[in-house]
């Protein structure tokens, strides 16, 4: 070794080395400066705001002090908003509204993060394989998905659950199937864009394997995407399991569900029409909640965004 | 002295509307521990192509390598290994730049990220503490400031330069013995160029590795070279010392690409450009590949392609002109 020179060398090729002091502090880490970015993003910190609350008030639930949720009392049916005793009414059986909203909340919400979760790890791998071994895997894989897409999404839902049986977890199941194919192409289409380019084959050269390029290098970068597809979907999946609860098929009642409360209230619209507005309520601001979370993670994420 | 790197009719097919098409063909050449060749040639002469094959980069669903080739490092074939036997070859034996450092890096990880997990591909036994001291002294070699903090940075904060730096530092991390640099300083400024140069070349140096140089600059080449290979349309055209090809090149390819730089010296309206251009690999000529745009071509030269013909010890030109039985 010769130190003495190798430092005369590093000062003929950089002058600014000459200027660098001791080990100096090591910059923020990608987290922490995705941390401040969301803290510096006004909407994105009320969706998360708004969503901790809600799942806050969600695991709470049975430690809050509310009504039960299924018990029916018929002498206080249909109570408006702000009755003593019912803060926000009670529905056609006389059960209380803020409970049946709160406990539903826990079925929707979870039903909604988990379909999410099986559809995203699914069509995540099947996108990334399809994209990056490309021919006989994509060819496979891809026209597999087209025939999932080929079907209307309810069809091939009520399809599933009609294999299955039905009930909450089947429900959960045939909504992530359909949701699938989603995710596939998000992925896929990221992946054969970023398979060519030349810090894949940079890696390569280094001697990378497929698989480490494909989880460590490829994956990072479908990301972004992915993040806001999965908020936005978390909302679209609440409503396609309450959809699948509308017609019968999910949650059972007298369980309650915001789907379930949403097709019990329509009949009493007239009359009462908080039975159904409410749980309409709920979904919408969990989902524009997710939608902000979404959004504001997917900028917080970017490395590239300041 | 055996060469590190020996590379023998070299031919590589390239699959074009279900035919295969030969590009590469008849290139031979090696690469000595510690020297530095310059591959030079026109934009799609087969540079790029020729080292890809190397390190079996090659897109595998179109292209493929002829089964006379042969490529052998230090001995042993590179034709036909597994993909995994290759994974240990590349990187750890045999590295490469690229041209473009502003895509070379993957954008959403931190530099030490890339860098820390390279090293650790090769030697897993390192700890991740252990292999970012390496990448710290390797950066600060390769002479990027604050070292410490760049490693949590991202690419897009830092310059091409800079970048590029940051690849040679990655490509030596793990002491290859043979560094293939495609067109390491095309993207980057003049001065940066410079600069790059002259670390590539004291970390050769330093760290007695030999070096191919990919580029289409003359300049580079006589700064930086050793030896030099000329490519003309997937084949060696001539091939000799750095001195022998600039002071006197013999094929007039050669020639006409170094009459095509401008000199400060003469004051001359226009320059020499070598009229036409580089032929696709399905109109490549039956006979001297450079022949329609050669000055000297004859009959002779459409008709038959030429072989390698020694000029003196060490310097080679595929060029009719200079058999024993001449042009005619």
């Amino acid at each position: 070794m010769k130190p003495q020179l190798q430092n005369e060398q590093e000062k003929v090729l950089n002058p600014t080395v000459v200027m660098e002091g001791k080990r100096g502090k090591r910059a923020d880490g990608p987290w922490k400066i995705a941390c401040k970015k969301i803290i510096r993003d006004k909407a994105s910190m009320v969706g998360f705001v708004l969503l901790f609350l809600f799942l806050c008030l969600f695991l709470l639930a049975p430690v809050l002090p509310l009504q039960n949720p299924v018990e029916v009392n018929l002498a206080k049916r249909l109570q408006p908003i702000g009755t003593p005793g019912n803060m926000l009414g009670t529905d056609h059986l006389g059960r209380d509204m803020l409970s049946r909203l709160i406990w539903g909340g826990r079925v929707s919400v979870v039903i909604g993060f988990i379909a999410v979760g099986i559809a995203l790890v699914f069509g995540t791998i099947l996108g990334l394989v399809a994209g990056y071994f490309q021919r006989f895997f994509d060819t496979v894989i891809m026209r597999f998905m087209d025939i999932l897409m080929a079907f209307p999404y309810v069809l091939l839902a009520i399809a599933i659950i009609a294999a299955l049986g039905p009930g909450l977890l089947n429900t959960m199941i045939a909504v992530s199937i359909v949701g699938i194919p989603y995710y596939a192409r998000i992925v896929r289409s990221s992946t054969l864009m970023y398979r060519n380019m030349e810090f894949v084959l940079a890696q390569r050269a280094l001697g990378a394997g497929h698989w480490h390029i494909i989880v460590r290098h490829i994956f990072p970068n479908c990301l972004p995407p992915l993040i806001v597809a999965a908020s936005l979907d978390v909302g679209w999946m609440i409503l396609a399991a309450s959809g699948m609860s509308f017609l019968g098929l999910g949650a059972q009642p007298p369980l309650a569900e915001w789907g379930v409360m949403l097709s019990e209230g329509q009949k009493y619209i007239r009359v009462a029409p908080h039975e159904s507005l409410l749980p309409g309520l709920a979904i919408f601001l969990v989902v524009l909640s997710l939608n902000l979370v979404g959004d504001g993670l997917r900028d917080a994420l970017d490395p590239k965004s300041k | 002295m055996s060469a590190l790197l020996q590379v023998e009719d070299l031919e590589i097919l390239f699959k074009k509307k279900k035919e295969y098409v030969s590009t590469v063909s008849g290139v031979t050449f090696h690469v000595n521990p510690g020297e530095t060749l310059g591959i030079v040639g026109e934009s799609g002469c087969g540079k790029s192509v020729t080292s890809l094959s190397i390190m079996g980069l090659l897109p595998d669903n179109y292209s493929r390598i002829s089964e006379q080739s042969t490529i052998q490092y230090n001995g042993r074939s590179l034709v036909g290994i597994s993909e995994r036997e290759f994974r240990n070859i590349r990187g750890k034996e045999i590295a490469m730049i690229f041209q473009d450092p502003m895509s070379s890096l993957n954008p959403v990880l931190t530099i030490g990220y890339q860098m820390v997990e390279m090293i650790r591909a090769h030697e897993p036994q390192l700890s991740k503490k252990a292999a970012e001291e390496i990448i710290i002294s390797m950066l600060k070699k390769v002479g990027i400031p604050r070292a410490e903090k760049i490693i949590d940075e991202y690419p897009h904060q830092l310059s091409g330069g800079m970048r590029q730096r940051i690849m040679i530092a990655m490509a030596l991390s793990c002491n290859p013995k043979l560094l293939i640099a495609d067109e390491p300083t095309t993207a980057l400024d003049v001065t940066i160029q410079a600069q790059i140069l002259e670390l590539i070349k004291s970390l050769q140096q330093e760290f007695n590795t030999a070096v191919m140089l990919i580029t289409h600059d003359l300049a580079v080449v006589a700064e930086v070279c050793d030896r030099v290979m000329v490519m003309y349309a997937g084949t060696v055209v001539e091939e000799g010392q750095a001195a022998d090809i600039f002071n006197e090149a013999k094929h007039p390819y050669t020639i006409g690409l170094l009459n095509s730089i401008p000199s400060l010296e003469e004051n001359i309206s226009r320059l020499d450009a070598i009229p036409g251009s580089v032929p696709s690999p399905e109109e490549f000529p039956s006979g001297c590949r450079f022949a329609p745009r050669c000055p000297h071509a004859t009959e002779k030269c459409y008709n038959q392609p030429p072989d390698h013909y020694q000029i003196s010890d060490h310097h080679f030109a595929r060029c009719w002109l200079y058999s024993k039985e001449g042009v005619n």
